[in-house]
């Protein structure tokens, strides 16, 4: 969910699609999953609610917006690193190209 | 179910979630929601879609429930927990643990346990059932027909005809001139009967008569071989080709996959054989009965032996016999179909209208319709007798609940087991529900008022239906008693309680209310079938076995038909276990015929040319051999024949309509440009519908008047199986081309005529006793819960000098009070609901006092019954035990 707002602000189901088409259909999230995780994200500070609003055209008066604080760029961040040397470690074993 | 109507429902199953998370983020919750519907229905219109979406819709929500009520110090963040403790593997071992919790603890009460399971699965059986008849038939595409929503059906819009059929020039000039089809086919609604000859074999099939692209425009592909080619349906007689069903080919030809290329004959003349339809295909609509072979539209006349006559029927304009489906293009919508149609029918002064269902699906539609409702009604009131049965169950735990709590368990901890208790009840009364409807649907679609040719046995989506309304019913009704059960605190003692007694009491109230509803509509329909039964029709049914043939479809002349009719009577009389035969054109209950005549010397009433009755071409003693009586004359004999005077019998509302007498032997009419004398008269009966007023009437012989169309009328004492064998026979033997279309008996005609009240009457008197039966149990529980509530109290009035009979007294009057509540609100509900039922209702009045004074009195009597054992147990209360326990 927070490489899906690495790209932008974006409202709760807009993230839901773009994670759907990223793990191409793998990852499908019901509402009640999507929200909590957005509730859990929003309570440790990952990511941020929105309060000015996109361009009038593009706005949709129902809609809550969410982007990624600075923190939760971080985590970003170190979870890569984390996973790009757990990589290295099994590419180093040649499990994988 | 509208796409609202979805969300409503959604909307309100997120009050099962903690108020401030739904505060939050409920209304976003519903938009995406309704988002995921609207995507799922668009990816894939029909039911399929609308199930699944569900189904991940309560996953979803059960997990958000489960892991919102735990407490939050011990609720790991979603994501935190996917990655440090692998998310699945914890939620699925506690999982693992409550179930194994909640079986013991069901295990400890297994009459509640059993008792409840069977609610549900009564609930369930009686919504899965109904689900699945009303997919097949409404729902779902026909099979292997690819995208019907793109189809559109040609009907002319202000056609008399019943069907809106198309002339054979119409359909050509819409197929070549519209420019919204991608494809425009033609078929012949009803298809014809034709003998078969395969080898020495000959057999009566039903052929339908379709264009080239029929199949082509159904996106239908062939089993074997090839679909007809354009040239095979250009020219009368050329392209004498055949399409096999699979089930013929199968019956017939032993599935032989050499059969391509291989010849048959069809009324004599040779066909050869092209492809075989797939098994799966059935047409159109599941009510049509589909044809065993079909062959080019340009074969109708050479298949009848005629190059002219019959041949007008390809090429005049004025039969209409047609029925036209033509699929769009992409990107066209039926509106613009609709203007395109219009404007290419405005020199023919026809019109267009859009897709629509077949004549006969109305009843079956309004039926499917009313069914639904009731099984709602049955589904209500299994749930509100779960939230009963779950209260009281929870309060009886109190004490376990308050030493759990005392223990140290969570508020949310103990939510989850009583909602994990609660699944297992919805999850195991779902599948028994989905047993009980495997084994209903074969007496369910027997007793349907039309055939179902269609496959509509229980399936996945049927199966997931059941679950999600198990769940639903566990769910809704088990949320809220689970809340309430965790309310008790540690202090609670031992002390059950049941608040909100008005829950509880509406809930009572409620179910009494719905089953009086399904009782007083089980009693209207089963007066309306005792009604039908009972009418009086004017000839026999019984032993009446009734054998179809058009000598129309099989090269015979107008003169020809008298000397087979007398010759098939003659020959079928001596078969063993018939008794007499005679011959009718017009069988009762199977459409209407009109006629019109002049009288001498009279003029009509309405200023008109003619007078307008009903006719009826029939064979020597067909009066005695169907019972009719004669009122006065005589009936017709093997003496009225071509060159004897023409005789007639008319009926007496006839006679009384012209003559405005029932004396008038020797009167004459002018029919079909001959004069007939009248030299019987006939008692009015029933020959179209049950229930008309008496239709004026004529009748006249066969061998006087002969009609292409015959049905023998046989009077049997034998076997019907055997006998219809051997007429089909006996008919072959005086022209092996001639084929039975149709062999039935009268009693069958009759049934099928009555067939829709009977319907209503089976189904909804079942559902009856269900909902009775059900709220009867609610009632019962209720009343002794209170009965172990109040043991106390009743011991210390006993101590004091109350009565035994004083309080079962009280107990017996509590249980009547709600009953008499839910019988005032139910009458009202059940007089309204009444009035959408007219269409299955005969002889009786939607508003029918005495029927809902009966309704009522049986729900009193349930009410009284079920109050009478906690009344009884309130009286054996032993007043020191009570006072002991205090």
């Amino acid at each position: 969910m927070l490489l899906a707002l690495l790209k932008g602000q974006s409202h709760g189901y807009a993230l839901k699609e773009e994670i759907a088409t990223r793990s191409a259909g793998r990852v499908t999230l019901g509402p009640g999953t999507l929200y909590r995780t957005i509730r859990d994200l929003l309570r440790d500070g990952f990511i941020e609610e929105v309060t000015e609003r996109p361009a009038p055209e593009d706005d949709d008066e129902r809609r809550r917006y969410y982007r990624i604080t600075d923190l939760g760029r971080g985590v970003v961040a170190a979870e890569a690193q984390r996973l790009e040397v757990l990589v290295e470690v099994v590419r180093g074993e040649r499990l994988i190209p | 179910m509208s796409h609202r109507l979805h969300v409503i429902v959604y909307r309100l199953l997120l009050r099962v979630l903690p108020r401030r998370f739904r505060h939050q983020f409920g209304d976003e919750m519903v938009n995406a929601f309704r988002e995921d519907l609207r995507h799922a229905r668009r990816f894939r219109p029909g039911s399929w879609s609308t199930v699944i979406h569900w189904t991940g819709a309560m996953m979803d929500l059960i997990a958000t429930v489960c892991s919102e009520w735990l407490p939050s110090h011990r609720r790991k963040t979603v994501y935190g927990s996917m990655k440090r403790k692998g998310f699945s593997q914890m939620d699925i071992s506690s999982l693992f643990r409550d179930i194994r919790v909640g079986i013991r603890s069901l295990r400890r009460s297994p009459g509640f346990t059993a008792l409840a399971i069977l609610i549900v699965s009564l609930g369930v059986a009686a919504n899965a059932t109904i689900f699945s008849l009303t997919r097949s038939l409404l729902w779902e595409d026909p099979p292997l027909v690819v995208e019907s929503s793109s189809l559109v059906r040609i009907t002319r819009a202000n056609a008399n005809t019943q069907s809106g059929a198309l002339s054979y020039p119409d359909y050509r000039h819409y197929r070549e001139a519209n420019e919204v089809f991608r494809g425009l086919m033609a078929y012949e609604e009803d298809g014809s009967a034709v003998s078969l000859s395969n080898g020495d074999r000959i057999e009566t099939v039903r052929l339908g008569h379709v264009s080239d692209n029929y199949f082509d425009v159904l996106g239908v592909p062939m089993m074997l071989g090839r679909e007809f080619h354009p040239e095979e349906d250009q020219t009368p007689g050329v392209g004498a080709v055949a399409i096999l069903s699979h089930g013929i080919w199968t019956r017939s030809f032993g599935a032989d996959s050499n059969v391509l290329g291989r010849s048959v004959s069809l009324n004599g003349k040779r066909f050869e054989i092209i492809g075989v339809a797939p098994r799966e295909f059935v047409g159109l609509s599941p009510i049509e009965t589909p044809p065993d072979a079909w062959v080019p539209l340009n074969m109708f006349a050479a298949l009848r032996n005629q190059q002219t006559g019959m041949l007008q029927r390809v090429e005049g304009e004025t039969w209409r016999w047609l029925s036209a489906v033509g699929r769009l293009r992409d990107g066209t919508s039926v509106q613009m179909a609709q203007s395109n149609m219009e404007s290419l029918a405005s020199w023919l002064a026809e019109n267009f209208s859009s897709w629509n269902r077949p004549r006969d699906y109305s009843t079956a539609l309004t039926m499917t319709r009313l069914l639904m409702a009731v099984a709602g009604l049955v589904l209500l009131v299994a749930s509100a007798n779960m939230a009963l049965m779950l209260l009281a169950r929870g309060s009886i735990r109190g004490q376990e609940i308050a030493i759990r709590r005392a223990l140290g368990a969570s508020r949310g901890r103990i939510a989850r087991q009583l909602l994990t208790e609660s699944s297992l009840i919805g999850v195991t009364g779902a599948v028994l529900g989905f047993v009980f409807t495997v084994w209903a649907m074969r007496p369910v679609m027997s007793l349907l008022p039309v055939s179902v040719s269609m496959n509509v046995g229980p399936d996945l989506p049927v199966f997931a239906f059941s679950i999600g309304a198990g769940l639903l019913t566990v769910l809704i009704f088990g949320t809220v008693p689970a809340m309430r059960a965790t309310n008790i605190g540690v202090h609670h003692g031992t002390r059950a309680t049941m608040k909100n007694s008005f829950g509880r009491n509406s809930l009572v109230v409620a179910q009494v209310a719905a089953s009086l509803i399904v009782a007083a509509g089980a009693i209207l329909f089963a007066r309306s079938v005792s009604n039908a039964r009972a009418v009086d029709l004017g000839f026999e049914t019984e032993n009446r076995l009734i054998a179809s043939f058009n000598l129309r479809n099989h090269d015979y002349t107008q003169d020809q038909v008298p000397r087979f009719v007398a010759d098939a009577i003659e020959r079928v009389s001596t078969l063993p276990g018939v008794d007499r035969v005679s011959s009718t054109a017009m069988v009762p209950f199977q459409g209407s015929w009109g006629s019109s005549f002049t009288v001498p010397g009279m003029t009509p009433p309405d200023g008109g040319d003619y007078f307008d009755s009903g006719f009826n071409v029939v064979g020597p003693d067909y009066f005695s051999v169907f019972r009719v009586p004669l009122v006065a004359g005589r009936g017709f004999t093997g003496d009225d024949v071509v060159g004897n005077q023409p005789v007639l019998v008319v009926n007496q509302a006839l006679a009384r309509k012209i003559w405005d007498t029932e004396d008038v032997l020797g009167r004459s009419i002018t029919w079909r440009d001959r004069t007939w004398t009248v030299v019987g008269v006939a008692r009015d009966g029933t020959y179209y519908n049950i229930g008309e007023a008496p239709e004026p009437q004529v009748i006249a012989p066969v061998l006087q008047e002969p009609m292409f169309g015959v049905s023998l009328v046989v009077a049997k004492s034998g076997d019907y199986t055997s006998l219809a064998r051997s007429i089909g026979n006996v008919i072959q033997t005086i022209d092996p081309n001639v084929a039975v279309a149709r062999i039935t008996t009268m009693d069958d005609l009759f049934l099928e005529e009555i067939g829709r009240y009977r319907t209503a009457a089976i189904l909804v008197a079942v559902f009856g006793a269900v909902t009775v039966l059900l709220a009867a149990v609610g009632l019962y529980g209720v009343l002794s819960f209170l009965v172990t509530q109040r043991t106390r109290e009743i011991g210390v009035r006993m101590a004091v000098g109350a009565s035994a009979k004083h309080v079962a007294r009280e107990v017996i009057a509590r249980g009547i009070r709600f009953a008499a509540v839910g019988i005032g609100i139910g009458l009202v509900g059940a007089v309204v609901a009444a009035q959408f039922a007219t269409t299955f209702l005969f002889g009786v009045r939607p508003g029918d006092p005495s029927t809902f004074v009966a309704a009522a009195a049986i729900l009193g009597l349930v009410a009284a019954a079920a109050s009478a054992v906690p009344a009884i147990r309130a009286t054996r209360v032993d007043p020191i035990r009570a006072l002991k326990t205090e």
